[in-house]
């Protein structure tokens, strides 16, 4: 069987290779990011109201993505694959919690007809 | 089928939720289970890039983040307007 060269940089290898420290690295980084990944999108399901799911909505663009990106990047090196996947994780952590806050506002003036908190509402000052 | 393709289709699942609730709640959570659909799809985009190991695809994953944000703040100013 003819393996293309930088195959095995990039991770493209069966399931059934003896386990390397990256490898083993590469097995629990991806684990970590599927099984947060799959937990916050049952969260976004079974969650109460559209706030509660922005809670794992949130997550699910931050906890999941760096051990998945962290995986590329074990398995790949600062190749172009790894370089993009640094990429995507930094993107994703600068303008997720940026749309997550929008969506809150435009969710919550919606509801109430103005972000500001009611009088009725128990607010925390400092 | 290596590692990051199977992966990959694990990680697929988490999309089945998001399609429900974006199906059966109302406007805003409609929009909550869009923006996690495009996260967990952006992901399994780079994943099957490593899988097939072609890393051009890669550039499929790095244009659905900048598009899914651009996408989800117009969705989010026109849901402010919107009553």
């Amino acid at each position: 069987m003819m393996v293309r060269a930088g195959a095995i940089a990039a991770g493209a290898v069966p399931i059934a290779v003896p386990l390397t420290g990256r490898r083993t690295a590469e097995v629990i980084l991806l684990s970590a990011g599927v099984a947060a990944e799959l937990l916050f999108a049952l969260g976004v399901l079974l969650a109460r109201d559209a706030f509660d799911r922005l809670h794992f909505s949130a997550a699910a663009g931050v906890v999941g993505p760096i051990p998945i990106c962290a995986a590329v990047v074990v398995g790949a090196g600062l190749s172009a694959t790894g370089v993009k996947a640094l990429l995507i994780a930094g993107v994703l952590l600068v303008m997720n919690p940026i749309l997550t806050h929008a969506t809150a506002r435009a969710a919550r003036t919606r509801r109430f007809g103005e972000v500001r908190a009611r009088r009725s509402e128990q607010v925390e000052r400092s | 089928m290596n590692l990051w393709l199977v992966a990959a289709a694990a990680l697929l699942v988490a999309v089945i939720p998001c399609v429900l609730v974006a199906a059966r709640g109302d406007v805003v959570d409609a929009l909550v289970g869009l923006e996690t659909a495009t996260t967990v799809v952006t992901l399994v985009l780079l994943l099957l890039s490593v899988g097939f190991d072609r890393p051009p695809y890669a550039d499929v994953a790095l244009v659905t983040v900048g598009l899914a944000f651009a996408g989800g703040m117009v969705f989010v100013r026109y849901l402010e307007r919107w009553r």
